[in-house]
């Protein structure tokens, strides 16, 4: 009985992002290194970006940016921000278009995409002075496995 | 209606948070400590159960051809006792030249040995050890490895710490160049390489110069080798050059690394 009191738990959204974050962490510095090079919070957040709504908005917002400002070793605050403003933004476009089909959602995902780079350009830009380094760093690398992945995920959920 | 209320106060709630952490940098560290101690222990057990697998594939695995590098290994270090008995002689003649002119002792500094327990590259560029406070470890220690710099202490937790490569783009070393000892700063590029900037447009630096730190900072000793000049590049305006360095540490292999403990600033 208590083995399913602690399934129960596990399906809990928050719970189970929570260890999800964690495992990508542990992974990450592990066994597969190569998983740092994606960002896996942008991609955990682009697979939750459909359960985010007006009662959600704010627990996700901290667990997603609590979590990548402890991994960043940014100011705590900075990322919970941004991922609030994202999920804001994400809200206005579900008014204006309704993203149901497959299509929209892939535009709304790329749009979340672009600012999250933009974002990372800026944030990186003030420590580097090679701009052009970041750019083609972030959008060949994050940008094109993000959009690869989240084209995946759609294509299976169509089958 | 929108919940608009409880974002409002989230938003004003991160303001003060960042407000106050400009003023206090510390203010953020008990939360990062708590989450750290919580998820390196388990970096450090599955970096164990991965290491113990591995080992015991090597251990099978690569058996074969063990005597024939065993025989090379002989030699090798045959070769290298010889040369050690040298250098020793040489370091006997240094040191006392040293004492003479009243210099400053290089490498004059105890180190903590730690096991690499868990690498991030990708955009991180760091790593994490299995030293923490409470084998008196501090932020900002210098952390060298068999080849050179390796980076610093920028978090510490009870067991463990996290190291920041010079491989990261917010990374700068003061360093030196051995042969015409012009100084530069070293940053990482972000893509696993480092190259040296405000370096002197009117210095002769050439390929296969080695670039030491310059012990400047008061944050490195003086003296640990960083990487050798790869590629010199000048550009038509401006005062300086950009010279890339290719280092001595190889950061994706990287299994052990020093600590640097009480060295002379």
């Amino acid at each position: 009985m208590k083995t399913f009191s602690s399934l129960k738990i596990l399906k809990n959204d928050y719970i189970s992002l929570v260890i999800l974050l964690s495992l990508c962490y542990v992974v990450s510095y592990t066994t597969f290194a190569s998983i740092s090079r994606v960002n896996y919070i942008m991609v955990l957040y682009l697979f939750y970006m459909d359960k985010i709504n007006e009662d959600t908005i704010v627990q996700y917002s901290l667990i997603f940016g609590l979590f990548y400002d402890f991994l960043i070793d940014s100011m705590i605050g900075i990322n919970i921000l941004f991922f609030v403003f994202l999920s804001l933004i994400k809200f206005r476009f579900d008014i204006l278009i309704s993203a149901n089909s497959i299509l929209l959602k892939i535009v709304r995902a790329l749009g979340a995409l672009f600012i999250f780079n933009a974002y990372n350009i800026f944030a990186m830009g003030l420590v580097s002075n090679d701009y052009i380094l970041v750019l083609v760093t972030f959008i060949m690398r994050d940008f094109i496995i993000y959009l690869i992945i989240y084209y995946i995920a759609e294509l299976m959920d169509v089958v | 209606m929108f919940k608009w209320q409880r974002i409002v106060f989230v938003i004003f709630f991160c303001l003060l948070l960042i407000i106050l952490q400009s003023r206090n940098k510390e203010l953020s560290t008990p939360f990062k400590g708590l989450v750290g101690n919580v998820l390196n222990p388990l970096v450090y057990f599955t970096s164990n159960i991965i290491s113990f697998t591995s080992s015991i594939w090597d251990s099978y695995v690569h058996l074969i051809g063990v005597q024939e590098e065993n025989e090379e290994m002989k030699k090798e270090l045959d070769r290298i006792n010889l040369e050690n008995s040298l250098l020793r002689e040489r370091l006997i003649v240094t040191e006392h030249l040293e004492s003479f002119l009243k210099f400053n002792k290089v490498f004059d500094f105890s180190t903590v040995p730690a096991n690499v327990i868990g690498i991030g590259d990708g955009f991180l560029k760091s790593i994490i050890i299995d030293r923490g406070s409470i084998d008196g470890v501090v932020k900002n220690d210098p952390v060298i490895g068999f080849n050179g710099l390796v980076g610093k202490v920028t978090d510490v937790y009870l067991k463990s710490s996290k190291v920041e490569l010079i491989l990261a783009a917010s990374s700068n070393v003061s360093v030196i160049n051995s042969k015409t000892r012009a100084f530069g700063i070293v940053r990482g590029d972000g893509a696993g390489g480092v190259w040296v900037d405000f370096y002197d447009r009117l210095d002769n630096v050439s390929i296969g110069d080695n670039f030491i730190t310059s012990g400047l900072g008061k944050l490195f000793p003086k003296g640990i080798p960083i990487g050798q000049v790869s590629e010199i590049e000048i550009s038509n305006k401006g005062l300086f050059k950009k010279v890339t360095i290719k280092q001595f540490e190889d950061f994706y292999k990287l299994e052990n690394v020093f600590i640097i403990k009480d060295f002379k600033e």
